[in-house]
């Protein structure tokens, strides 16, 4: 076998993984809650394993009783004793494997859902950057990880060290010298542990970055099967598949390749005191410390001290697989937007003040130094040609991204640090990409107002204001009509306006719609736009639409172009003025 | 060790049982070779049994204390030896039949198409390939415990039997009374764990699903009331998890009784006849010895079991998958294919698209557009092809379903990006020049999306191209279609959330680049409209007028009220 090269990392910016102890504040922490149980179940584990120990300790006690030809009774009685211990044993056995599962099932249920927690408080631009793969292998196998290592892995090694302690024990109690058949075999598992411990994590977590990638994969692969079917790319993708699994193979590779070195050396350390312990036994019967039944005993423990010695040790790579699931699980928390101050500033609600504003996602600049004021109410057009900023400033309207330099005030307020809630009571951005959840339309609709029931007749009026009431009456169970992956899959001018209908029941002082009617047929668009703003009387708008119907319905219009407004005024001024807004209005229309 | 992944194969998907015999077949030298490995280090564990008994009859002398520490050190040498090829073997197991797995499921899956997600929650197919894989890989890399144990069995079943026909013939019968003592808990068990397993995957959906929406949940929030669903979901498949537990640890309980009672049986009866002298004192501890071998043996036996139908359930999930009919199965006895130049026609709106011309086709009413290009692409049954030359019709569903992908191509603003290379997003299979790219990019109006990215051509899209704007994913889909260069295009909506000079432009080079081949443009846009060779006016799923879009915008009232960008709101009817 030839050492398997370390696999590349993958290129993707992943999101962040905890540092260690940062794992060990939070195991504390889940050890002072669920510390009893934990003990109640070491202490049955402990009870079970000293009942597993009276066969071999019997079977001496026998042999010796039939070298010295004892009553037949006597093998008789040793025998139901033997038989009892075995019962309690297996009572022993199903009530704490019982709990232990029990006790690992609440841990783990606690610590996907404080992952999910910090999941739901990552910032909007961590996600994108992230895509949705490497927080799904984290919900998916991640999560299966740590419960493999909580439901299977803690007890295994709970069971596996008290029988190691009470067998240990057992050696003593025959004759100390027993024990130094052991003392080689702990300083190979010693130093070999070490060696392999040293170099797993790095292997694992390069591991499960690479099973990332191939959940992404098949997510890609699934969610995009109607496009693969379409471009007749399946081949294609197959290759793709079978790059990624050839990345996680390579990764296996690694670890397995340590793996080869460790397991011999720790095989040959359970199995060699065996061959020693015979020795040292039948040299102290020879000194008369040991009956020949006491060999027996002796022998089988040593031979019985290696499955829950394996085990035990065995755990180290379930222990560092789950160890390293728990750093990504938990390192989501580390992206986590901060609670952000509670209070918002005092100013004239729907307002925003816009200055000097640059802004840029890398080194590049995107926006170079933007002036704009909104008076409350008020409702502006931003048109202009694709990647002149007009979405990042949209964003910077909503908070979602904080100008490099210059402020952003909605209501007098600088969003930078202001809680979520505050932020949307301020100002909510509409993109025209949506989703529909699992659940259903009320269920969809209700989110905005994060209440579980909510009356019936309110949904309706928002949803009347974006024109989506008749279609909705027409499912089949209206607002209980079940949407969403796998359910009804609605047509995306319809996602639109139940998204629209959200940011109705939201309700911000500031709405910014990032072509969020685009998905929908001219005509229909308009007319809810119209509808929409009869709702939004008094609230201000910012549309960012390439349809100019917006424009010339809007108060003013804001030209972006090249990161920067080129013109700023109603329809009719601009259009007098023969400028890019008018060789816009003329190009839109098709006079040419 | 054989490089992986391997071409997959067909996979048998008939039951989960077929599939997992499906895989043993596939991966049935490896799994031999890690059987026999695992036999052999099993083999030397009965040996050691054998040896101890032996030593305590040897008379424990020096001579014979060091021959016999000698023979029990070769035998755990033997067993270390066998140690790392048996774990390699079992390991590349667990790759062969997960990765195999993924990759026909993944197959599968882009083979399916829209029917796919029509089906099954997208959540449920990923989590198959990224959580039954597992179960799958866990069985195969234990399986070589079914033949450890089996050599065990047999090995202390000849050697009991060779020393004292009893105890031989003893073992014969408690193995297989210990197996089936167990069954009366595994059926339990196993439906348990369905239940577990349907209620994790339903759990692996709901936050699947909360990833995907998360935007909208941090955008218009949300997350309290998705937060509070996923625990209740949480603690529901805690709550399945628990139920688990009990039968885990009955099953675990039974599997040290049941050989323990064995043990003690023979330990008793042994016992009895030493004491008459009719065995000695090392032939029952070697008795001892194997019957521990052989509650190992049937512990493993057991887990194996278990495991077993972890697998089964997962290759279920698995089958579930595979098994999926497409919606529009290929043609018995297909047609023939068209010969020389074709268009495409839907015979229940009316709407053709011939060869050569760049037709554009209003639809009064949105559903309109949406049935038909179903229709013109096959997503629904009614269109076909018509050849140029001869008039002949050949319905779409008379041909390969891969045929007709490959000579239509209907492109929606639905179609999914892929993470990836742009390059390689653009590009059809196989390829295309540098120069060809730059012009289907030109034609979408496409070229800012190019230059955003300093790594040009080799940008990386990240999932969905999320990091571009609507109007950019908008146009490069277009490309995307473009650089196809199917012989039939059917464009629905191309240009709606570009603005209005890129509209213009796109429209202006569309003609030129799709010359000589079917082209239709879906659309309500006069700028697209204005360069078209024809148009064809459907209302109420019928064409209802056609002619050059001026003549109908002067002919039409309807038609011009569709398609023109009036300031003055026509009143809704």
């Amino acid at each position: 076998m030839t050492r398997t090269a370390e696999p590349p990392v993958p290129a993707r910016t992943l999101l962040p993984v905890a540092p260690p102890p940062m794992v060990w504040s939070r195991l504390r922490v889940l050890g002072r809650r669920h510390g009893g149980a934990l003990i109640t179940v070491i202490g049955l584990y402990a009870l079970a394993a000293l009942a597993a120990l009276v066969p071999p300790w019997m079977l001496g006690r026998i042999i010796d009783a039939v070298r010295a030809s004892a009553d037949p009774e006597r093998i008789d009685l040793m025998a139901v004793l033997i038989v009892g211990a075995l019962l309690c044993h297996a009572g022993l056995t199903l009530v704490s494997v019982a709990l232990s599962i029990r006790f690992g099932e609440a841990i783990l249920a606690e610590l996907r859902e404080a992952f999910v927690r910090a999941v739901l408080r990552l910032p909007l631009g961590t996600v994108e950057r992230a895509g949705s793969g490497d927080l799904m292998a984290r919900t998916g196998r991640d999560v299966g990880h740590l419960s493999h290592t909580v439901r299977h892995s803690i007890p295994v090694m709970v069971v596996s060290g008290v029988t190691v302690v009470v067998i240990f024990g057992a050696f003593t109690v025959l004759h100390p010298a027993l024990l130094l058949a052991w003392l080689p075999s702990a300083a190979i598992i010693w130093t070999s542990t070490r060696w392999y411990a040293r170099r797993a994590p790095a292997g694992y977590l390069r591991e499960l970055d690479t099973y990332s990638e191939l959940t992404q994969g098949v997510t890609d692969t699934v969610e995009g099967a109607h496009t693969l079917e379409a471009l007749g790319r399946q081949d294609r993708q197959r290759e793709r598949t079978d790059a990624r699994v050839r990345g996680s193979y390579l990764a296996e590779r690694y670890t397995l390749w340590l793996r080869t070195v460790w397991y011999p050396t720790l095989e040959f350390s359970y199995l060699l005191p065996t061959a020693v312990t015979f020795l040292v036994a039948a040299y102290l019967h020879t000194q008369g410390a040991l009956t020949v039944g006491q060999i027996a005993t002796a022998m089988f423990l040593a031979v019985q001290v290696v499955r829950p010695l394996d085990l035990l040790i065995d755990q180290v790579d379930s222990l560092m697989m789950g160890f390293t699931s728990l750093r990504r699980l938990i390192g989501v928390e580390l992206a986590e937007e901060d609670a952000g101050a509670t209070t918002a500033d005092r100013g004239t609600p729907g307002t925003v003040e816009i200055s000097g504003v640059r802004f840029g996602y890398t080194d590049t600049e995107v926006l170079h130094g933007v002036e704009l004021t909104l008076a409350p109410g008020e409702r502006l057009a931003m048109v202009g040609p694709s990647g002149a900023g007009k979405s990042t400033l949209g964003k910077l309207i909503a908070g979602i991204h904080t100008p490099t330099s210059g402020s952003v005030r909605v209501g007098g307020t600088d969003l930078t640090g202001v809680a979520p809630e505050i932020r949307r009571e301020k100002t909510i951005l509409l993109s025209q990409e949506s989703h529909v959840f699992r659940g259903t339309v009320a269920e969809n609709l209700a989110l905005a107002l994060d209440r579980e029931e909510v009356d019936h007749d309110v949904l309706w009026r928002a949803l009347a204001a974006v024109d989506a009431d008749v279609w909705v009456r027409s499912l089949p169970d209206g607002l209980d009509t079940k949407v969403g992956s796998g359910e009804l899959v609605l047509d995306p001018a319809h996602v639109q306006q139940l998204a629209l209908a959200r940011v109705v029941l939201a309700d911000p002082e500031v709405l910014v719609l990032d072509e969020a009617t685009s998905l929908m047929d001219p005509r229909s668009a308009r007319h809810l736009e119209r509808s929409l703003a009869g709702v939004l009387e008094g609230r201000t708008v910012v549309a960012i639409a390439h349809r100019l119907h917006t424009a010339h319905d809007a108060d003013r219009i804001a030209v972006v172009e090249d990161g920067r407004i080129t013109e700023l005024g109603a329809h009719d001024e601009l259009l007098a003025a023969g400028g890019s807004y008018a060789a816009l209005w003329h190009a839109w229309h098709g006079d040419t | 060790m054989r490089d992986l992944p391997q071409p997959p194969g067909e996979p048998d998907h008939r039951s989960a049982d077929r599939y997992l015999l499906w895989l043993t077949r596939k991966e049935w030298p490896s799994l031999l070779w890690a059987g026999l490995l695992a036999g052999g280090y099993t083999a030397t564990t009965v040996l050691m049994s054998a040896a101890i008994g032996a030593t305590l009859d040897s008379g424990l002398d020096t001579r014979s204390v060091l021959t016999w520490f000698g023979v029990l050190a070769a035998i755990i040498v033997i067993g270390v030896v066998l140690i790392p090829p048996t774990h390699r073997a079992e390991c590349f197991n667990w790759y062969a039949s997960a990765y195999r797995t993924v990759q026909v499921v993944c197959s599968r899956s882009a083979d399916l198409g829209p029917t796919l997600t029509r089906r099954l929650p997208s959540g449920e197919v990923v989590a198959v390939g990224t959580e039954d894989i597992d179960r799958i890989g866990d069985f195969y890399e234990r399986s070589s415990m079914i033949a450890g144990s089996l050599v065990s069995v047999v090995a202390v079943a000849v050697l009991m039997l060779t020393s004292h026909v009893v105890f031989g013939l003893i073992v014969l019968v408690a193995v297989p009374l210990i197996m089936l003592g167990i069954v009366p808990v595994l059926r339990p068990l196993s439906r348990r764990q369905e239940h577990q397993r349907g209620r994790t995957a339903e759990l692996t959906t709901r936050a699947s699903d909360l990833v995907a929406g998360l935007r909208v949940l941090r955008g218009v929030g949300g997350e309290r009331t998705v937060g509070e669903r996923y625990r209740d979901e949480s603690q529901k498949v805690r709550a399945a998890g628990v139920r688990v537990g009990w039968m885990d640890a009955a099953l675990q309980a039974l599997r040290e009784l049941y050989p323990g009672l064995l043990l003690v049986g023979i330990i008793w009866y042994g016992a009895r006849l030493a004491l008459d002298g009719e065995i000695t004192i090392g032939q029952l501890v070697a008795f001892y010895g194997f019957t521990t071998n052989l509650a190992m043996a049937v512990r493993y036996l057991m887990h194996s079991v278990s495991l077993y139908i972890s697998a089964r359930v997962a290759a279920g999930r698995v089958v579930r998958v595979l098994s999926l009919d497409h919606d529009h199965p290929d043609p018995v006895d297909p047609a023939d294919p068209p010969t020389g130049p074709y268009g495409l026609h839907d015979p229940i709106s009316g709407v053709r698209v011939p060869a050569g011309r760049l037709t554009g086709v209003v639809c009064a009413d949105p559903g309109d557009a949406t049935a038909i290009s179903a229709r013109l692409g096959r997503y629904e049954e009614g269109g076909c092809l018509v050849e140029e030359a001869t008039g002949r019709a050949i319905a779409l569903a008379e041909l390969p379903l891969r045929d007709v992908r490959r000579r239509v191509l209907v492109a929606t603003n639905e179609a999914h990006l892929f993470s990836g290379r742009l390059r390689d997003e653009l590009a059809p299979d196989g390829g295309l020049s540098e120069e060809r790219l730059a012009e289907v990019v030109r034609v979408a109006a496409a070229e800012d999306v190019i230059r955003q990215s300093p790594a040009g051509w080799d940008a990386m899209l990240t999932e969905r191209a999320r990091e571009y704007s609507g109007g950019q994913q908008q146009r490069l889909r277009l490309a995307r279609a473009l650089a196809q260069d199917p012989d039939v295009l059917v464009l629905v909506e191309p240009a709606s959330a570009v603005d209005a000079h890129s509209e213009a432009a796109i429209g202006a080079r569309l003609a030129a680049e799709r010359a000589g081949r079917a082209t239709a443009l879906i659309t309500a846009s006069p700028l697209l409209l204005d360069r078209t060779d024809h148009v064809q006016f459907v209302r109420d799923g019928r064409i209802v007028a056609e002619g050059g879009h001026h003549d109908l915008l002067v002919t039409e009232p309807d038609y011009a009220a569709t398609v023109l960008r009036t300031t003055v709101l026509e009143e809704q009817p």
